[in-house]
């Protein structure tokens, strides 16, 4: 019995042993579904997955939920009105709107976070792709061009950002600011580094890439962009020279389809951000509320910024359907237009209450009100068209609006190159007529002005040709024509309600474009906590 | 013929005692060369039995050498008292000596009924009688026992005697004869804890023995509760823990929190369950526990080491008992409701208020809705619990069946909760040195629950405080053109049961939908199987050395199914397809643990050594599965084969896996029960799911120490009848926090975010985007948490009055967080270990217990003071943002930073109302005043904490022949709660009066409460911040139990029938829905713990009346 129970402890003991000895490798459990960096980075394929995530990013930081890159070069830019169900319904949206924004502004946060998200993931691109071959050439050279567009939104909108090219190690968490030369110059650099490297738009799909990845021509018009705006007029102008004489870019004879999905990639196209039907989210799928726009293939600010459904908003046969009410037409840009005789542009961009009617919709709820924050002009580029969106019976339409974005088109280079002519060399008859041929397109008088006359006229072809394309605010600011431009613009808001036949409004506090700080947005809140070395901008306190 | 007799009476007696402990108790005694008196002394100190005998007349001085292992008493009294001319008689657990002469004198006592004769009854505190009870006269061995009936009679008794009344488990009472001829005795039961038991982890130990904070909380105050899981007995009970419900509504989870939040995360403690660590224990039936121990100190809750850190809540369920088999039945019923509805303007309320502020000109007040009392109905609460107990020498078990379900107090049946639960506890003698046995436990539960995990984006009851009372449930018979031109566009506008359609506000849009519809839109419920247990085996090769090895696991597999009909409420809340999903999810852990435990005593010195390992294995597998749309919009229709098609499909799952593996001992040393010491240690190391290699082991020490200072000859017993001093110190572990992200500290390149592929749709379809998961933090290590803790155990006055105190110091380091680098890093941030939390407090207990004649009370009030206090945190992460409250990214209302209480409330600081406009003066981060243009997010403060500054609780019982009451409170004093769902984007909601009475309404007016339409900074400040404190009487109830004489004639054990008021009254002066909000509402940033004391309009804590009873046979 007693050797027995001896035994026993034996067998016990042993199994101690055994358990403790077999757990070597017990604890070493491995993560799924990830890669481990030296892994990475080697084949063709690993290159397209990087520099995909780079593309992913400007993606995102233009259709986050309530967070868009877009939307914040629009609201101040005086071509939109606010708007939404209500007052307050979006207040970071409405102080970006009227001017009214701090460095706490949850919209200049993100958006200036998402751009350094974009940021490392070119970096990272640049830094792992080896250029063993044609293909990661042209690889890296995409995430270069990327790496400078976004640089170029940093620069233009915050000015002296840290110039960041590399995955940083915690050590160097603290980067000073740059300065703007630096940021420019390093733009170039990248740009000039990636022309020679990068595939012609119509060599793009022969080449193993994508209609839609960034090509020769989408280098050459952002570095004469940069250019332009840096003002080496020359230089830009050659830079234009080159897109145009490429015979790759033409315009889209119908101005009403240049930002429609049927358009996308056409001839005018130089660079657009890719939004897609195909997800089929509902409410329930897409993770529209939790994950910052990551993996949701479509554009949520085409449904918020649709006009406002409840009470008012009907389509009839117009081929819209309602949204939630933000960043309708203001009246400045409608009269604009007027102003200028522009009516096909008009009509393309911006639907009238008449023309609403005419399809059988409506603007007004019973009580004859129009949609908070609206003035009853509906902006019809990006707008939320049923036919850029999915079937109702297959998914939620508003989930599902796939517009691209146009981040540069053939006009705007035509415009931007006789932009450069005029101001460089004077070479106002090179000016004149891509000015004329923008013009033409949309059956308005070729123009024959020169010097300051066409520089006004090339600033004024701009805004009627590139309405609601997120260029103007940007424009406004390096032009220095903030006080006529931006005059009045953010200072009230419209109720639609009306006294009499005058809508009222209400005028806002605190608000307006405010000269010498309101040129750039301020660092976010947050950065100055955790940045010792960043310096705020003017006006924006510590 | 006499001794028949006695033997008769002993024979009745033994049937009648509670088990047969003499049969079924087995010691083991290795005693070289002592005396007799030794022999028994041990015997008494390892066992329940107790000697009655006269030393005079018994040579206890005798030497003898005793060697017995697992023997039964009567072996070891027969080989003790061989070959002397003692005998012995067992009664249940007293042992009487006699000699034989002496055994003579007993039966002509019993015969002759010389002298004077004394006789009476002897009863219990509840009036029944007690048979085999000894009545002896004091410094003799003459006396009697009492019959069945509890009667006796003693004769031959001298002048001035006393009769000494003895019981187990009663206290001996002596009473001088006089001349009185009948004595009837009424015993008294021991006083309360004198030997109770105590689980410490991988053992129990004796409340008296112990050196660390722990309380415990039995099984009588858990049963006749309306609790529904076994964490609500927790709250008031103790000090020092307090409960959190993650909702008031059937079946959702608490929160328990231990000596104050000690991280910044997830602060629960762990429970293990019969010894076997539980992730949940909603599954448990609060009427199968026997204990519930809390390990409040590090002393106590090192020995389980890496997870101890937050406290740990040892649970022991009831298990079988030798001998009667015994069933139980108890029953109960509940009608609920809401107490404390906050009082919400009305419709002219609100028509002027909407007006002063200039947000609606002109409310139509056609309707006025009451939306709270639309909402609520009475709820109801079953439960059915019956058990059955037994077994023999060998072998004990318990079976038991619960059944409960609560329909809660909100109208419909979406408000749910059902739990079936099995269970069947075993224990098996095998052979002397092999004890196995189990604990098995199966529960389903079957749960749904209103929305309420928008918080205040559209949950019910927060639409239901929010939507103004201008709007209808529905539209009876006109229905305003705004109403009808929705509905007219839209063919999915919903219709009430009686045809009509719901209310649509016209002043309040967006999330804020008419409650009845998201209930009408809210379907399905989550089912859940649970099977939990171990088995065991115990081997006792030698004498005091035990081998335990314990394999436990902990299934659950649960499946959430639910639909979405296609419905339009408003532009922003519609749903044009309808999507069927299913999302399933097991969980699987099993627990393997061996341990061996050596008791030792030399002389004096009493030692028990522990040493063990455990291994974990935690693996769990996720599958969502959703389709649509559905061929059939019908609740028959909604599962995934009736789809017609499958454009709204979406299929995500993956697989997790945690390890971990131990190895722990522990020292328990005592020298004669005076001077006590224990040590402990515990190293832990887990699997690269939680840290890296590098991190990955973690050594926990703790010792404590303790000092009966009764027990010195110096120490006066007159008043206090004891005295212990208690110190400790330890060090505990916490791994939680790194659940949320496994491997988030690893350099890796991914393409899945949320759950699903990142993709960048090209012309020729969608490419996958691969980017870094995370920056890595190669040196991320365990959250350490280190307690020391000093305490005080005191009784007095014959043991009735009880206090206990502790004071105690919380430390918890390298606190694991995000870090929040610079924006230009570009990355998500990393786990990394940034901050210290201290947590200290005082922690008292006092109780009271007393009988007066048939009147008997007993009072317990605890109190415990919190302080907490973020100590430090790395400079880079500066602070954390925590809950986010109002519009997406616009306002952080807790952060965790330096120098303050860890999650306080941060908004803008006001200083009384501007009687010029109506608006709060705010205050300036630098202290200089401005109007509500003149701050920005940068002046954000600490304005208020949530947490508790004071805990407290009370229980009173009171007892008078069959009835009983009982009264507990609980409650908290100096935290603050936010009403969250006044949201600054909304500014048309409704809301309490408090708002409106005594409001700024023109100017020069000095107000306390800000104009109607005071800035929208106004709700994101002090001014919605208010005084959470209150004191809620958690149970009034009045019981009756049938006394024995009657129970006996229905041939019952004991029945009790009660009426009870659970939870009925709160007195507080917070104007919202309850001062202990449930934190229901998650996202990325906002979690259970850092929105503490938010008020989102969440599901109130129900009051309930109750009836009840309980009965055994």
């Amino acid at each position: 019995m007693k050797t027995k129970i001896y035994k026993l402890s034996l067998i016990v003991i042993a199994f101690i042993t055994l358990c403790l000895g077999c757990s070597k490798d017990f604890l070493d459990t491995k993560p799924l579904g990830v890669i481990s960096p030296d892994q990475f980075y080697k084949t063709d394929a690993d290159a397209t997955g990087a520099v995909m995530s780079c593309y992913q990013m400007f993606e995102a930081i233009n259709a986050s939920p309530w967070t868009s890159l877009w939307m914040l070069k629009e609201l101040p830019s005086g071509e939109v009105l606010c708007g939404g169900g209500k007052r307050n319904d979006q207040p970071p949206y409405e102080e970006i709107a009227e001017f009214r924004f701090g460095s706490d502004n949850s919209v200049i946060t993100q958006v200036y976070g998402m751009a350094y998200y974009t940021i490392l993931r070119t970096n990272l691109v640049v830094d792992n792709v080896k250029p063993d071959n044609e293909y990661k050439k042209a690889v890296i050279a995409e995430a270069k061009t990327l790496r400078a567009l976004m640089y170029f939104d940093l620069v233009t909108l915050w000015g002296p950002v840290p110039l960041v090219l590399h995955n940083l190690n915690p050590s160097e968490y603290q980067q000073p600011n740059s300065t703007i030369a630096a940021i420019w110059a390093q733009i170039e650099k990248d740009l000039t580094e990636a022309i020679p490297d990068l595939p012609l738009k119509s060599q793009l799909m022969a080449k193993g890439m994508d209609i839609s990845r960034v090509s020769k021509g989408t280098a050459q018009s952002l570095l004469g962009k940069a250019l332009l705006f840096e003002k080496k007029y020359a230089d830009a102008a050659t830079q234009f020279e080159t897109v145009i004489t490429s015979g790759e870019y033409g315009l889209n004879p119908d101005y009403s389809q240049i930002l429609r999905k049927s358009s996308e990639w056409g001839r005018e196209s130089i660079f657009e951000i890719n939004y897609a039907i195909t997800q089929l989210n509902t409410w329930s799928t897409g993770n529209i509320w939790a994950n910052p726009g990551r993996t949701t293939l479509d554009n949520v600010h085409w449904q918020l910024t649709g006009p406002r459904g409840d009470a008012w908003f009907a389509g009839g046969t117009s081929g819209l359907f309602a949204g939630w009410g933000f960043c309708s037409s203001s009246q400045e840009t409608y009269n604009a237009y007027v102003a200028a005789g522009d009516d096909v542009r008009r009509k393309a961009s911006i639907m009238n209450e008449a023309e609403l009617q005419s399809f059988g919709g409506k603007m007004r709820d019973a009580s004859n009100t129009l949609p908070y924050g609206s003035v009853g002009l509906i902006r019809l580029k990006y707008s939320t068209w049923k036919d850029e969106t999915v079937d109702p019976a297959a998914a939620t339409p508003e989930k599902n609006l796939g517009t691209n974005l146009r981040v540069i088109r053939y006009a705007d280079v035509l415009l931007m190159a006789a932009e450069a002519y005029n101001q460089a060399s004077g070479n106002d008859a090179k000016a004149l007529g891509y000015l004329n041929q923008v013009r033409t397109r949309v059956s308005l008088p070729g123009l024959t002005v020169s010097g300051p006359a066409l520089f006004d006229a090339i600033k004024k072809e701009r805004r009627l040709e590139l309405s609601f394309e997120g260029v103007r605010y940007q424009d406004i600011l390096r032009w220095g024509t903030t006080a006529t431009d931006l005059a009045g613009v953010g200072t009230k808001y419209y109720l639609g309600t009306f006294t009499g036949t005058v809508e009222d409004f209400v005028p806002v506090d605190n608000s307006g474009f405010k000269p010498n700080k309101n040129e750039l947005f301020p660092f976010p809140l947050n950065e100055t906590k955790t940045n010792s070395k960043i310096v705020q901008n003017p006006g924006f306190g510590g | 013929m006499k001794l028949t007799i006695v033997l008769f009476i002993l024979a009745i007696s033994q049937l009648m005692a509670v088990g047969t402990y003499s049969q079924s108790t087995r010691l083991s005694l290795n005693l070289k060369t002592v005396a007799v008196k030794d022999v028994l002394d041990k015997i008494e100190a390892n066992s329940e039995f107790v000697f009655l005998y006269n030393s005079k007349l018994i040579d206890v001085d005798r030497t003898v050498s005793m060697d017995f292992r697992n023997e039964k008493i009567s072996e070891i009294l027969n080989k003790l008292f061989q070959e002397t001319d003692v005998s012995y008689t067992v009664v249940d657990r007293q042992i009487v000596l006699t000699t034989k002469a002496d055994q003579s004198s007993f039966s002509r006592l019993l015969n002759g009924q010389q002298g004077k004769v004394v006789s009476g009854k002897v009863t219990d505190s509840s009036g029944g009688s007690l048979p085999g009870v000894s009545v002896v006269i004091k410094g003799t061995t003459n006396g009697s026992i009492t019959d069945p009936n509890g009667n006796y009679s003693v004769g031959n008794i001298p002048a001035n005697s006393i009769l000494q009344f003895s019981f187990v488990g009663m206290k001996m009472q002596e009473i001088e004869v006089d001349n009185k001829s009948v004595i009837n005795i009424v015993m008294q039961e021991e006083t309360i804890g004198i030997e109770e038991v105590m689980a410490i982890g991988y053992g129990v130990q004796k409340k008296n023995s112990v050196t660390g904070a722990i309380s415990s909380v039995k099984a009588e105050d858990m049963q006749n509760t309306s609790i529904t899981r076994p964490e609500q007995i927790l709250q008031g009970k103790t000090a020092g823990v307090q409960v959190i419900p993650i909702s008031g509504s059937p079946g959702a989870g608490m929160n328990v929190r231990i000596r104050g939040y000690s991280s910044n995360a997830n602060s629960n403690p762990i429970f293990i369950v019969d010894g076997v660590k539980t992730q949940d224990i909603g599954y448990l039936d609060p009427n199968d526990i026997a204990s519930m121990d809390i390990l409040k100190d590090a002393s106590s809750a090192a020995i389980y080491g890496a997870e101890g850190g937050n406290g740990v809540v040892m649970i022991t369920t009831k298990g079988g008992q030798k001998g009667k088999t015994l069933i139980s039945y108890e029953v109960q019923h509940s009608w609920q409701s809401a107490g404390n509805l906050p009082k919400l303007m009305d419709v002219n309320q609100y028509a002027q208020y909407m007006k002063e502020g200039g947000i609606i000109n002109n409310v139509d007040k056609t309707y006025n809705t009451d939306w709270l009392k639309e909402i609520m109905e009475t709820g109801s609460l079953t439960k059915h619990h019956i058990s059955m107990t037994g077994g023999n020498d060998k072998s004990v078990f318990l079976l038991s069946l619960g059944y409960m379900t609560n329909d809660g107090i909100i109208k419909g049946s979406q408000d749910k909760f059902k739990r079936y639960s099995i269970r069947l506890n075993s224990d098996h003698e095998m052979k002397s040195w092999l004890k196995v046995g189990n604990h098995l436990s199966y529960a389903h539960t079957d749960r749904s629950a209103i929305n309420e995990t928008q918080g205040e984006f559209g949950g019910v009851i927060s639409s239901a405080l929010q939507i103004d009372p201008a709007t209808p449930v529905s539209f009876q018979n006109n229905i305003p053109a705004y109403a009808q031109a929705i509905i007219n566009a839209n063919p999915s506008v919903l219709k009430d049961p009686n045809g009509n359609y719901y209310g649509i506000s016209q002043y309040n849009f967006g999330e804020i939908v008419n409650p009845f519809v998201t209930m009408a839109i809210t379907n399905g419920g989550i089912y859940q199987d649970n099977l939990n247990g171990d088995i065991y085996a115990e081997i006792t090769p030698i004498t005091d050395l035990t081998f335990t090895t314990r394999y436990g696991v902990d299934i659950n597999y649960q499946n959430n199914h639910f639909w979405r009909p296609t419905y339009y409420y408003t532009a922003e809340r519609n749903n044009g397809s309808t999507v069927v999903v299913d999302q399933n999810q097991m969980n699987n852990t099993w627990i393997w643990e061996n341990f061996v435990s050596y008791k030792k005593s030399i002389q004096n010195h009493n030692f028990v050594l522990l040493a063990g390992m455990s291994a974990e294995d935690y693996y769990q597998r996720v599958t969502n599965v959703q389709g649509g749309p559905m061929v059939k919009e019908d609740p028959s229709f909604a599962y995934l084969s009736f789809l017609s098609g499958q454009t709204n499909d979406l299929v995500t799952g993956n697989p997790n896996y945690f390890k971990k593996e131990s190895q722990f001992g522990r020292v328990t040393y005592d020298y004669m029960n005076k001077y006590m010491f224990q040590g402990s240690i515990r190293r832990d190391g887990a699997s690269l799911s939680y840290v890296p290699k590098s991190g990955r082991w973690g050594i926990f020490p703790s010792f404590s120490g303790g000092w009966v200072i009764s027990s010195e000859d110096f120490f006066n017993k007159t008043i206090l009848s004891y005295a212990k001093l208690r110190g400790s110190w330890g060090q505990n572990g916490s791994l939680s926090n790194l659940l949320t992200t496994p491997y988030g500290y690893l350099p890796a390149i991914t393409a899945a975010n949320t759950g699903l592929i990142m993709q960048y749709p090209l012309s020729t379809g969608n490419s996958p985007a691969f980017e870094p998961a995370v920056a890595p933090n190669p040196n991320l290590k365990w959250e350490t948490s280190q307690q020391t803790d000093i305490g005080v155990d005191l009784r007095a006055f014959k043991d009735k009055l009880t206090f206990t105190a502790d004071y105690y110091v919380k430390t918890t380091k390298d606190l694991i967080t995000l870090s929040n680098p610079p924006l230009e890093v570009g990355n998500n941030p990393a786990q990394i270990n940034a901050g210290t939390v201290e947590n200290k407090g005082f922690e008292f207990e006092l109780g009271y217990k007393e009988k007066i004649g048939d009147f008997k009370y007993s009072a317990n009030v605890n109190l415990s003071t919190l302080k907490n206090n973020v100590t430090y945190l790395d400079p880079t992460v500066g602070q954390i943002n925590g809950a986010q409250v109002g519009p997406s990214g616009s306002w952080y209302a807790t952060v965790f930073e330096q120098g303050h209480s860890m999650w306080h409330f941060n908004g803008y600081k006001t200083a009384g109302i501007d009687p010029a406009t109506g608006n709060p003066i705010f205050v300036k981060k630098d202290g200089t005043k401005t109007n509500a243009a003149g701050i920005t997010g940068a002046d954000l403060q600490d304005i208020g904490s949530p947490l508790p500054k004071l805990l407290f609780g009370a229980n009173i019982n009171l007892a008078y022949k069959a009835f009983d009451l009982t009264v507990s409170a609980s409650g908290m004093s100096g935290n603050k709660v936010m009403m969250a769902w006044i949201r600054t984007d909304r500014n048309q909601i409704n809301r309490p009066t408090y708002f409106f009475d005594g409001r700024w309404t023109a100017a020069g007016q000095n107000t306390k409460i800000p104009g109607a339409g005071a800035d929208s900074k106004t709700y994101n400040s002090d001014q919605i911040v208010f005084n959470g404190s209150y004191l809620r009487i958690q149970q009034i109830q009045l019981g009756y139990t049938l006394p024995t004489s009657m129970a006996d004639k229905f041939s019952i054990k004991s029945l009790r029938i009660y009426v009870s008021m659970d939870n009925f009254f709160t007195f507080t002066k917070y104007p919202g829905m309850d001062p202990q909000p449930s934190p229901q509402y998650t996202s990325p940033t906002t979690t259970l713990s850092n929105s503490v004391g938010i008020d989102r309009g969440t599901y109130p804590i129900p009051r309930d009346i109750m009836v009840g009873a309980s009965i055994s046979f």
